[in-house]
């Protein structure tokens, strides 16, 4: 019994779930430094599309992302449920993101996500890092790294 | 305790001494009979041999031991200075900065790479003694080795003779009064622990040390004496205390009450046992019943025989101070000296500071509210007027002059003049501007590798250069100055300068460019094209340049520092670069302007003036907004088109035109509306966001809004 309590802990990962359109998105617990109300952004100018500005948290200034504009969905639409999550994939480097609403924290088993096929078409499947279920459905598990880092800026 | 926790002076003031001696070497080269230089050098060998002896680097000592011996022969008269001695005495430089680089790594001096030193120092000596030329030492060397070190004694007498003066000095003005032990007066608890001692049994003695006055780590060797004291009895009462002795607050004599059960002469032994102990008094204190007896104790003179210091040196007592920390790390923390003098002025305004804040704190205590507004605004003054005060002094505080940087240099021109064989000469001024420790960290580099561009590239051969009509000896400068709130290095050289053709050449080579573009290009363009990734003009790959790897990387150095670099160039007349780097990196001025509803901060320091242009003096060149300002065309940057500033309002009777300045180029920025002037503090955006370098940072105002800081060189 209580073996098997250990195993859980071991295996399943905490997952904030978040609303973005109609889908639902599995955030990494581990990465997620803070969740704030949407809030004034400073737009910068000849910035990627899905960055829309910078908010200031505490004196800190940090980017905030669209994952509608990055995900090619149409553009944000603010409401009161409207959050960001401060993620930091690295120290001293974090980034917020838009979604439109904060669901909850599941607990999904390793054994319950379905990875990511690698003969999918990679233009779709690069920001995601699998699907999990869980008692209430099935979200997509996101690939911060993916997300966050825009990869031809990078190459520049 | 051990002596790890001087290392750090130590490494701090064997720079100095090294960074002296390289100075004065190099004078002497030029005038190898100038006394001044030959004393100066030979005091900074005598120093740092003491410094490395007592922090037991023994091939440290070995070898500034050696060189101090071939100075002071050049003192004497004895040697001449020759170009080869001074070859040789440049090796013993880079390794003694080799066995300092060790030392700032992992605490320890490491291995000398060239172990023969010494003993081809050693042959300059005994050639001098046999009165011979300097023999090429690597043939002669093993026979020379053992007159060497006969000459090594000899040196060491010599060396403890010229130092007995200023001890005899000393004993004169102690025999005039009583040693200074005698008067040291013991508290109540003192003076019950040397009662308790006596009854015991123990001896009680008083000595007073004198250390030798060209000492530089006095504090250490105190300290040394205490230890060396330690295990022999308890040192009951110090003067001055112990504390002031650790922190140097001691004019080169201290004396120590200790209470003992070994003898007298195994006290003193232990005492002069640590090396550039000049001297020391030592006697039996007798423990009088009440304090004021102290003065008429009889006791018994034991101390008049003085010890020269220098050979208590060659003893090998300061291996018994080589404590050798377990742990190999790196043990430099990055420091800057700071002048007591700034420390003071920051601590002022740190307690103005609080008096201010309790100021507010008094204000919205009080419940009155007309004269409160009054009182609260006449308290912002007075807080803003103190945090500037404040930021100046935290600036000054971490700005360090370029001096400890650029120093190395003409030592560096003097090899390569050697290696390329060109006679050359490096000119510098404004050694002593001032920059913040991070960019004179930094600069070294870039510096470096310019300076040697000049050397290789730029300078033409000795013969050349006559051909050319001009001096043999070429000229490369260095000057550094500040120019607003910028600080401006120029690397300028009298050379060939730069040949366009080949660059251009080299281009297609590489496929940079075509030749059509090649055609069409301006001098500045081509300039442009040096700062390529993997551009070099040189023909062949030297030790000194031609690898490749060269503008392009100073180029994202300086930038990486805020600065720029720019570079100018006449055929046949010589090359120029030029480095603009910021003064300060984290807080700057700002001009605030707005642009549409958004808000943005303009550096002060690249601001030139502000105009107000009516909209009808702005005239078309090429499809190009520009006005004629007091007789200079200057081009507009619209900001609001250039940043996609949504708009709403149409055109107005007038523009205001905020005129920058990038080097001399000039350019007025259009903007919507001023706000004020503002100290800002400036922020990253994060590295995820893509913005075309034209944002290059962002800051928070007041209200918690943001406000981003445009890059004006990126605008140009």
């Amino acid at each position: 019994m209580s073996e098997t309590v250990a195993n859980n802990i071991n295996e399943a990962k905490q997952y904030i779930v978040v609303n973005i359109g109609s889908e639902r998105y599995g955030i990494d617990i581990q990465y997620v430094d803070n969740i704030v109300r949407m809030q004034r952004i400073t737009r910068i100018p000849k910035a990627q599309d899905y960055f829309p500005g910078v908010i200031n948290i505490r004196g800190e200034i940090i980017p905030v992302m669209s994952l509608r504009v990055r995900f090619g969905l149409e553009p944000d639409v603010i409401t009161s449920a409207t959050r960001i999550l401060i993620i930091k994939i690295e120290p001293q480097a974090a980034v917020g993101i838009i979604v439109d609403e904060v669901k909850n924290v599941v607990s999904i088993d390793e054994e319950m996500i379905d990875r990511v096929s690698s003969n999918t078409d990679p233009e779709k499947t690069q920001y995601m890092n699998g699907v999990g279920k869980h008692e209430e459905g099935l979200v997509t598990l996101l690939n911060l790294q993916n997300v966050i880092v825009d990869k031809d800026a990078q190459d520049k | 305790m051990d002596v790890s926790q001087y290392l750090e002076i130590f490494i701090e003031e064997t720079k100095e001494h090294l960074q002296a001696m390289n100075d004065q070497i190099l004078i002497l080269e030029k005038e190898p009979d100038n006394a001044d230089c030959i004393n100066e050098i030979f005091r900074a060998a005598h120093s740092l041999k003491g410094m490395a002896g007592t922090m037991g680097f023994k091939s440290m000592q070995h070898l500034t031991h050696t060189m101090e011996d071939v100075f002071s022969e050049v003192r004497n008269g004895k040697i001449k200075v020759t170009a080869e001695m001074i070859d040789i005495l440049f090796q013993g430089m880079d390794e003694l900065q080799g066995f300092l680089d060790n030392v700032i790594n992992t605490s320890d001096e490491g291995t000398p790479s060239n172990e023969k030193l010494p003993d081809i120092l050693g042959a300059f000596i005994a050639a001098a003694e046999s009165g011979d030329a300097p023999a090429p030492a690597p043939a002669e060397k093993k026979e020379e080795a053992p007159k060497k070190g006969k000459k090594g004694g000899k040196k060491a007498a010599a060396a403890a003779a010229a130092e007995e003066a200023p001890a005899e000095d000393t004993k004169e003005e102690s025999a005039e009064g009583q040693p200074k032990y005698k008067e040291l007066k013991l508290a109540e608890h003192e003076q019950k622990a040397a009662e308790k001692a006596v009854s015991e049994g123990k001896n009680v003695f008083g000595a007073t040390v004198h250390i030798a006055e060209s000492c530089v780590l006095k504090a250490a060797r105190a300290f040394l004496v205490f230890k060396n004291l330690e295990p022999l009895g308890d040192v009951i009462k110090s003067s001055p205390d112990a504390q002031d002795i650790e922190d140097d607050k001691f004019d080169f004599e201290f004396s120590i009450l200790i209470i003992t059960s070994e003898s007298l002469d195994k006290i003193k032994e232990a005492i002069m046992n640590v090396s550039e102990i000049e001297s020391c008094e030592i006697g039996e204190i007798d423990v009088p019943k009440t304090e004021g007896a102290g003065e008429e104790a009889e006791h018994t003179e034991a101390a008049k025989e003085n010890k020269p210091a220098a050979q208590e040196a060659a003893q090998g007592a300061p291996a018994k101070a080589a404590q050798k920390p377990a742990a190999a790390k790196p043990v430099v923390s990055r420091s800057v000296r700071v002048d007591i003098e700034k420390l003071d002025n920051l601590m002022n305004s740190v307690s103005e500071l609080i008096i201010a804040k309790n100021g507010l704190v008094s204000i919205s205590a009080t419940e009155s509210n007309l004269s409160n507004q009054q009182g609260f605004n006449e308290q912002m003054e007075y807080l803003e007027r103190i945090t500037t005060e404040l930021h100046q002094s935290v600036m000054k505080v971490r700005m360090v002059p370029i001096e400890s940087v650029v120093n190395k240099f003409p030592r560096m021109i003097r090899d390569l003049s050697k290696k390329l064989d060109k006679k050359m000469e490096l000119y510098m001024t404004g050694e002593d501007t001032e920059l913040d420790r991070t960019v004179v960290d930094e600069i070294g580099d870039p510096l470096q590798h310019l300076l040697r561009n000049s050397a290789d590239h730029g300078l033409e051969k000795n013969e050349d250069r006559i051909a050319a009509g001009k001096e043999e000896v070429g000229s490369i400068f260095l000057n550094a100055y500040q120019e607003g709130n910028n600080v401006v290095i120029e690397v300028r050289d009298d050379g060939a300068g730069i040949n366009f053709e080949k660059v251009k050449k080299k281009a297609i080579e590489k496929g940079q460019i075509t030749e059509e573009q090649a055609e069409g290009l301006s001098e500045k363009e081509v300039i442009d094209l040096l700062f390529k990734p993997g551009f070099s003009t040189a023909d062949q790959i030297t030790d000194v340049s031609g690898r490749g790897v060269g503008l392009d990387v100073v180029k994202t150095k300086i930038e990486a520092l805020g600065g720029d670099i720019e570079a100018h160039s006449k055929r046949g007349e010589g090359s120029q670069f030029i480095i603009r780097l910021p003064l300060t990196l984290a807080i700057i001025q700002a001009l605030m302007v707005k642009l549409g509803e958004e808000k943005y901060a303009i550096p002060l320091g690249s601001i030139e003036t502000i105009e107000d242009i009516p909209r009808k003096d702005i005239m078309f060149v090429q499809q190009k907004e520009v006005i004629n300002l007091r007789g200079n065309v200057i081009p507009l940057v619209n900001l609001d088109n250039l940043l996609d500033v949504p708009k709403d309002s149409g055109p107005s009777e007038s523009v205001t035109v905020v005129i920058v300045k990038k080097g001399n180029k000039l350019a007025g920025l259009v903007v919507d509306s001023l706000i004020g002037q503002l100290e800002i503090v400036i922020k990253s955006i994060g590295k995820y966001i893509n913005n075309s370098k034209m944002i290059s940072g962002a800051t928070i105002l007041g209200d918690g809004e943001i406000a981003l800081i445009l890059d004006v060189n990126a605008l140009l």
